[in-house]
C-alpha cells in the first residue's frame, strides 16, 4: 500500500504546489459564499432549475467544489502510478 | 389495524433490523481495544462514507433543517455551503493522521496531539472539551428520536419511551460491536436518510404546489425575505452578514476538527480510502437540497407546526401520504438521529479512557474495553436525563460547543505542520481561545459584527501559540521531525 503522502520523503515541489491550489480555491470557494462577493449573487430571479438564483448559487459551489476534488484526485493517482 | 399501529410497527420492525446488523457485524471485531475504537484499521470505502455521511447528518438536518428553511429561509444555505469547506482539509489531513496512528498506534486525535506536545494536563483538557462539546450533541439526537415516534404516533408513545427504544437499540450493538457495528449500520441508515430524503424533497412540492419552480414563485410573491441570504434569526428579524458569514467559517473549521469525525481517520484501511471519503462526501452533501425543499415547502403550507422542527412530521402527517410512507419517514428521521448518536456515544466513551484515564492508570486491554462500555453507558444515561429535562439553553450549548471544538485547529495544525511549535504554547493557545470563546459566548454583545465568538477565540488562540512557542525552547529536531514532514 502507497503511503501518500509517501511518509518520511519530502514532498517535491509539484506536491507543494497541488496543495496551495487546492488551498486557494476553496479560499476562493468561502469568499464567493460569503459577505460581501455573495451580495453580487443573492437575488431570487432568475430561478434556475426552479431554485432561487441564490440557491442555486450555492449548489453551483458545491458541485464545482466536487469537480475540483475529482479532478485533484485523478490527477494524483496518475502521479502514484 | 389503525393507522398509528402500522406506523409503529413499520418503525420498530426497522430499529430490530438495524440492531440485527449491529449484532452481527459486531462478531467480527476483534476483542482489542484497537478493535473496538479503530475498527482494527479496517474500514473500506463503502463504510468510510456513510460513517462519514450519516455521523454528519444528525437529527439536527433531517429535522432541523427544514425547521430552518421553514422559519428563516436563506439562513439555511450556511449549511449547504461550509460542508465541502469543511471536507476538503481531511484530503490532505487524513492521510497524515492516518499514517502517524499506524506509526504510533494512535486511536484518538488527543493520543496524536499528545504525542506532539507531551502532556497529562493536555490529554485531560482535550478529553474534557470534547466531552463537554459532545454531551448536548448525543442530548439533541436523543430527542430527535423522541418528538418523531411522539408525532408519528399521536402522542401514544411518550417522548420518554420512544427516546428509550431508538437508544436502548444503540447502546446494545455499540456496548457489543463497538466502532465496526457503528459502521455498518450507518450504511444502512445513510442510504435510508438519502432515499427517504431525496423523496420527501421531490414529492412534497410537486404535491402541494405542482413542482419547485412554481413553489419558490408563490413563496418570492408572498416571502420574498426567506430567498435571499442571509434570511431571518429565530425571532423573524433580518439576519446579519457577520452571523452569516462567520457560521459558515465556523462551523467549516469545526468540522475539520470535531474530535469523533477526527478519529475515524484512524479506522480507514488505507489512505486512499480516506481521499476517495473526502472525495465523494460532496454527494452526500447534496442531500440537503430535498431536506430545505422540504421547509421550504412548509412555508405556506396552511396550518402551521407546533414548533419549526417539527415542519417535516407535521406536513408528512397532514398530506394523507400513504401510512407506510410515514412509517419509512420515521424510520429515516430515527436512522438520521440514531446513526450520529451512536458514533457519538462511542466516540466519548473512547476518549474519556485513552485520553482522561489511561494517561494516569496502566490496565490491561481488557479493563480498558469494560471501562469504555461502562461509560458508553453512563453517558448514554446522562444524554437520555437531559433530553427528559429538555433545557430550553441545549441548542445555544450546541452552537457553542462548535466555538469550542474550532480551538482544536491552530493546535493540530500546528503539531503536523509547524517545528517549532511547543507544548507550552499548545497550551496557551487552547486555554486561552477556548477562555476567550466562553467569555463571548456569556456575553454576546461584546462581539463586534455579530461575529461568531468562536473565531475571536481561535485569533487569540493563534497569537498564543505562536507568541508562546516563539518564547518556550524549541523541541528536539528528532521529535518534530516524526510528526512535521518536509524540509
Amino acid at each position: 500500500m502507497r503511503l501518500y503522502p509517501p511518509s518520511g520523503l519530502t514532498p517535491t515541489t509539484p506536491q507543494v504546489n497541488a496543495l496551495m491550489r487546492l488551498v486557494v480555491f476553496f479560499v476562493v470557494y468561502f469568499v464567493a459564499l460569503t459577505w460581501p462577493v455573495m451580495q453580487g449573487f443573492n437575488r431570487i430571479e432568475p430561478f434556475i432549475l426552479g431554485l432561487p438564483f441564490s440557491m442555486a448559487w450555492v449548489v453551483a459551489w458545491v458541485l464545482l467544489g466536487w469537480l475540483v476534488l475529482i479532478l485533484r484526485y485523478r490527477s494524483d493517482r496518475r502521479a502514484e502510478r | 389495524m389503525e393507522r398509528w399501529q402500522l406506523v409503529t410497527g413499520i418503525t420498530v420492525a426497522y430499529l430490530l433490523f438495524t440492531l440485527g446488523v449491529g449484532l452481527f457485524v459486531g462478531r467480527k471485531a476483534t476483542a482489542s481495544v484497537q478493535g473496538y475504537v479503530a475498527a482494527d484499521r479496517g474500514f473500506g470505502l463503502v463504510v468510510m462514507y456513510f460513517v462519514v455521511g450519516a455521523t454528519v447528518y444528525s437529527a439536527f438536518a433531517f429535522l432541523g433543517g427544514p425547521g430552518w428553511a421553514y422559519s428563516r429561509g436563506a439562513a439555511a444555505f450556511y449549511i449547504l455551503a461550509y460542508g465541502v469547506i469543511g471536507m476538503a482539509p481531511w484530503y490532505v489531513l487524513g492521510p497524515r493522521a492516518a499514517a502517524l496512528g499506524r506509526r504510533f498506534g494512535y486511536v484518538t486525535q488527543a493520543q496524536m496531539l499528545v504525542g506532539r506536545f507531551p502532556s497529562r494536563f493536555l490529554s485531560v483538557l482535550l478529553a474534557v472539551v470534547s466531552l463537554a462539546a459532545f454531551i448536548p450533541y448525543i442530548t439533541l439526537q436523543i430527542s430527535g428520536a423522541g418528538i418523531v415516534f411522539n408525532a408519528v404516533t399521536d402522542g401514544r408513545v411518550p417522548f420518554w419511551l420512544g427516546a428509550a427504544l431508538a437508544y436502548g437499540v444503540v447502546l446494545t450493538y455499540v456496548l457489543y460491536g463497538g466502532v465496526t457495528s457503528v459502521g455498518w449500520t450507518n450504511v444502512l441508515q445513510g442510504v435510508f436518510m438519502i432515499v427517504i430524503a431525496w423523496s420527501l424533497g421531490l414529492y412534497l412540492p410537486y404535491h402541494l404546489y405542482g413542482g419547485i419552480g412554481p413553489m419558490f414563485e408563490q413563496i418570492a410573491a408572498s416571502r420574498p425575505e426567506l430567498l435571499t441570504v442571509p434570511g431571518l434569526t429565530g425571532g423573524g428579524a433580518p439576519w446579519t452578514w457577520g452571523g452569516y458569514s462567520s457560521a459558515i467559517l465556523v462551523s467549516a473549521i469545526g468540522f475539520t476538527m470535531w474530535p469523533h469525525l477526527f478519529m475515524k481517520a484512524f479506522t480507514a484501511r488505507s489512505d486512499d480510502t480516506i481521499r476517495r471519503t473526502v472525495v465523494l462526501f460532496p454527494s452526500f452533501q447534496l442531500f440537503l437540497i430535498p431536506v430545505f425543499l422540504i421547509g421550504f415547502a412548509g412555508v405556506l403550507f396552511p396550518s402551521p407546526p407546533s414548533a419549526p422542527d417539527a415542519i417535516l412530521p407535521h406536513m408528512v402527517l397532514s398530506t394523507g401520504l400513504p401510512t407506510v410512507v410515514v412509517g419509512l419517514f420515521c424510520a429515516g428521521a430515527l436512522a438520521a438521529s440514531m446513526s450520529t448518536g451512536d458514533a457519538l456515544l462511542h466516540a466519548s466513551a473512547s476518549i474519556v479512557v485513552e485520553d482522561g484515564v489511561r494517561p494516569f492508570f496502566r490496565m490491561p486491554d481488557r479493563l480498558q474495553r469494560l471501562l469504555m462500555r461502562l461509560l458508553v453507558v453512563a453517558v448514554g444515561l446522562v444524554a437520555y436525563a437531559f433530553a427528559l429535562a429538555t433545557p430550553a439553553s441545549l441548542v445555544r450549548l450546541l452552537l457553542s460547543s462548535y466555538g469550542v471544538v474550532v480551538q482544536l485547529a491552530p493546535v493540530v495544525i500546528a503539531a503536523l505542520y509547524w517545528r517549532r511549535a511547543t507544548t507550552a504554547g499548545a497550551l496557551a493557545g487552547l486555554t486561552g481561545g477556548t477562555f476567550t470563546t466562553l467569555v463571548l459566548f456569556l456575553n454576546p454583545q461584546a462581539r463586534p459584527f455579530d461575529v461568531h465568538e468562536g473565531i475571536y477565540g481561535v485569533i487569540v488562540n493563534l497569537v498564543l501559540l505562536v507568541a508562546v512557542s516563539l518564547m518556550t525552547a524549541p523541541q528536539s529536531q528528532a521529535h518534530a521531525d516524526a510528526f512535521v514532514e518536509g524540509r
